[in-house]
């Protein structure tokens, strides 16, 4: 059975790294953190962590679950053609 | 079905295998990329990286874009972006010499700038003197190096600057003060000097001297031999700060002032650009192909400012993008390349039809980026006289 959790996971962290970094940057990120108006902080903060998180599970993590997710499908599914014994 | 323990474990090693392989080769890969195009020199990658930093400087948002604080902070950050965007927006001039009426208009903006009671305001309060009053005459005011050598660049690329004569009297006013400095030191600003200060001085009095033909300033050869007094033996590392008048360091060793150092002097003297960047490969770090350059010297501790921005686990944010201008500038592709991963991680590139920004770079940090990626020796193709 295709793992579709697995996928969907990585799908979401890529898209997100994507989208987040033009959301940020169209946002003013770095000008709202030189100049903080009200309760600009209270936000920018969190999605700038976030952001980040993100970012590293997409560069680092989901590279690794791709290629390991398609390794045990390949291999279950090989098995579960082999004849029993 | 449930998996069976035996299963279940295969299945963990396989993936913690796959993670730890592809953790080790696809992120460097991604990152990695866009390095060989900037270290190259391709026209396109680094018009795409200026497209944003003259945006910012011709359309003045760069003057008004710091609002730290600090009036002096908010004055030097402004001031940084202009020289920044003046020294990368020149080097590609010098490099793609067809780009040169492209960008004339943000070189004569940024020069502009630099040079406005506005822009200096944070020198002026230091020293209750606005800093071009009285040229040839004064004393101090050494973050006039750095104006100075955005506007030799302009100078290099624009040979009948309309800011000509201020610039021939800027750089004799630096370098009498330079010339009379005891110990190769003169202040920035009342009570503190700066090494790195100095050699933007000193590079930008060379590069001005390049553009007008003149030969190289006699009181040089003594100046750098009392200049490399203040790099540490031990680490090749510039000490940040130190008394003029006594010669004594008044900070320990660190990263950020040699790198800046390293790329001002690679107009003056190629030799001690190569001394400071040998001490700047001494103190790089390196993570999955991440490199990244620590601030203070080995065995040595302590915490980020104005200079270093933050220092996260030891490595500096401005001591790793400087770095990257020497190591383009001394040839060491692979630190190169290390060093724009973690800029290209971090910073976060933004790709749109106009060009590349750096996300998480702001004005200054763009401007940087610039003038890092594009630090070349290209500039003596242009010089009136034999290249130091």
């Amino acid at each position: 059975m295709i793992p579709k959790k697995t996928l969907f996971f990585c799908a979401a962290a890529v898209i997100l790294n994507w989208a987040g970094a033009y959301l940020l940057n169209s946002l003013g990120l770095v000008e709202h953190m030189l100049s903080p108006h009200g309760n600009t902080l209270v936000w920018i903060l969190p999605l700038s962590v976030l952001f980040y998180l993100v970012r590293f599970l997409a560069y680092f993590l989901v590279p690794g679950l791709l290629l390991g997710t398609f390794l045990v499908y390949t291999i279950e599914k090989r098995r579960a053609q082999l004849p029993p014994g | 079905m449930v998996p069976q323990p035996k299963q279940r474990s295969v299945r963990l090693a396989i993936f913690a295998g796959a993670i730890s392989a592809c953790a080790f080769v696809v992120p460097r890969f991604i990152s990695g990329v866009p390095a060989s195009a900037y270290f190259e020199g391709d026209l396109a990658a680094h018009k795409a990286l200026a497209a944003d930093v003259k945006n910012q400087v011709e359309s003045g948002v760069a003057a008004t874009a710091f609002h730290t604080g600090s009036a002096r902070f908010d004055g030097e950050w402004a001031f940084g972006t202009f020289t920044m965007a003046a020294l990368g927006l020149g080097n590609i001039v010098v490099s793609h010499p067809e780009t040169r009426e492209h960008y004339l208009a943000a070189l004569d903006r940024a020069a502009e700038e630099l040079v406005s009671p506005q822009t200096n305001t944070f020198g002026t309060e230091a020293w209750g003197n606005f800093g071009f009053d009285g040229l040839p005459g004064g004393k101090g005011h050494g973050y006039l190096g750095y104006s100075n050598l955005s506007l030799s660049m302009v100078r290099l690329v624009d040979p009948n600057s309309k800011r000509a004569d201020l610039h021939d009297r800027l750089t004799e006013a630096l370098a009498k003060r330079l010339e009379e400095s005891p110990h190769a030191l003169f202040e920035t600003y009342p009570g503190e000097a700066y090494p790195a200060d100095m050699a933007m001085v000193a590079g930008s009095i060379a590069l001005h001297d390049c553009a007008v033909g003149r030969p190289e300033r006699p009181f040089f050869k003594k100046w750098k031999e009392d200049f490399s007094k203040w790099i540490d033996p031990g680490s090749g590392l510039l000490y940040q700060s130190g008394f003029w008048e006594s010669g004594k360091p008044a900070g320990p060793p660190r990263s950020s002032g040699t790198a800046l150092a390293a790329l001002a002097l690679a107009y003056l003297d190629r030799d001690l650009s190569k001394q400071l960047f040998s001490g700047l490969q001494k103190a790089q770090t390196s993570v999955l192909g991440y490199s990244a350059i620590h601030e203070y010297a080995a065995g040595q501790t302590g915490t980020g400012d104005i200079d270093s921005g933050p220092v996260v686990f030891g490595v500096s944010v401005s001591a790793t993008g400087f770095t990257m201008g020497s190591a383009r500038l001394h040839g060491d592709r692979e630190l190169f390349t290390g060093l724009y991963r973690t800029a290209d991680l971090f910073g976060v590139p933004v790709h749109k039809p106009s060009g590349v920004r750096f996300m998480s770079g702001g004005p200054l940090g763009n401007a940087i980026l610039l003038a890092m990626t594009t630090a070349g020796w290209d500039y003596q193709k242009f010089c009136k006289k034999a290249a130091p």
